[in-house]
């Protein structure tokens, strides 16, 4: 490693940890009337069920086994210490029963909530899909219902498909297993 | 040289990380500091908004009695779909006082699915009377609306089928007619919510 590249390295953490401590100078030096309570200053709780909320944390331990580590190394640089009441993380047990099925209630209602997220992102062209085939289905009973002798009602339907078919075509392409 | 032009960018993109690093600290000093009543980060502008789980309750067990109704359709027991489906209408919906538009637009959806099964039940008259209570929970121009008339179109064309077998010719007439017309309405619904999804007109 070139010296060059040794002082920016240097340089980097030097500045880094400047910032974390003045960070956490600033707020130990905050005025306290501007602080919120303590209470506020942990972050809301989400509105999962205590199971829940303990499957969550497990989770987090397991994916980072150092993380008692890194508390203790932020702790020396002057991090503000969790109040005493704060829960202590202990790594949760597998649930059972009614925690079992909460949790599973709560997994599923996650997978809902990424469904409508995804839905949502998907929006316009999905609508947009679907009343084209709903176009499409009108249209061909439009052409079985009118008698013979006057095809200006299924003309017309077929004509208006077509020109919805190429605006959606243009805008979103093909509706993937719907042609 | 496109080795030394490589190195340059990754040297730049080490640099613009670390910059990128330090700035975001700094901000959160700042922010933390100038606002410390601020929201925790979890809520801010930047995470989708939060969904109600009673929403997605909701949502859920509609699926599901959709899915039940298929099994049952399959077997051809539409009256044992039709109960499945019924369950919807019948149970819990979140915030009723304050509807969700997607809990309207779900109903809205159940009442023509149950239209189609009454009306291939040959209760043609029932059937109608679930697309106009399903018309009342889709009041704007939607998928959902156009829909419903859709199924309306296929009612009348079932009834109009049936008197004809029947040999009630003006009144099978009759009912064609109003099929036709539902099928029509049905097309102006779904085009003006083509426009609105995909605005940009078609090719020159």
């Amino acid at each position: 490693m070139s010296r060059t590249e040794v002082l920016r390295r240097a340089a980097l953490g030097l500045a880094l940890a400047w910032c974390i401590a003045g960070c956490a100078a600033r707020r130990d030096t905050a005025p306290v009337k501007a602080s919120p309570p303590p209470a506020q200053q942990q972050p809301a709780p989400p509105p999962q069920p205590a199971a829940d909320d303990d499957l969550e944390r497990g989770a987090v331990e397991q994916s980072s086994p150092t993380a008692g580590d890194e508390a203790a190394d932020f702790d020396d640089g002057g991090y503000a210490q969790p109040p005493a009441s704060a829960p202590v993380a202990e790594p949760s047990p597998l649930p059972a029963g009614p925690e079992l099925r909460a949790a599973i209630d709560h997994e599923w209602l996650e997978l809902e909530r990424e469904e409508m997220r995804l839905s949502d992102a998907l929006g316009d062209c999905a609508r947009a899909c679907r009343a084209l085939d709903s176009m499409k289905r009108s249209a061909r009973h439009i052409c079985q219902l009118e008698p013979p002798p006057g095809q200006g009602r299924c003309e017309d339907a077929n004509e208006r498909v077509q020109q919805a078919r190429r605006r959606v075509h243009r805008n979103c392409g093909e509706c993937q297993g719907r042609e | 040289m496109i080795h030394r032009t490589r190195h340059r960018w990754q040297r730049g993109s080490r640099l613009f990380c670390s910059l990128w690093l330090v700035g975001v600290m700094l901000l959160g000093c700042t922010e933390r500091q100038t606002s410390p009543d601020a929201p925790p980060p979890s809520s801010s502008a930047e995470s989708p908004p939060p969904i109600d789980p009673a929403l997605l309750a909701f949502l859920s067990r509609a699926r599901a009695a959709h899915h039940r109704a298929d099994a049952f359709e399959e077997k051809n027991q539409l009256p044992r779909a039709l109960e499945e489906l019924g369950r919807i209408l019948d149970g819990p919906r979140p915030h009723a006082a304050q509807p969700y538009v997607e809990v309207g637009e779900v109903l809205a959806d159940t009442r023509a699915r149950m239209a189609d099964l009454r009306s291939r039940l040959g209760d043609h008259d029932a059937a109608l009377r679930d697309v106009e209570a399903g018309l009342q929970l889709a009041p704007g121009q939607t998928y959902f609306r156009g829909h419903l008339f859709e199924v309306r179109g296929l009612v009348e064309e079932r009834r109009a089928k049936a008197l004809s077998k029947a040999g009630d010719a003006e009144a099978a007439e009759q009912a064609r007619e109003r099929a036709l017309a539902a099928f029509e309405q049905a097309m102006r619904i779904q085009e003006k919510v083509i426009r609105k999804a995909a605005p940009v007109e078609n090719a020159p």
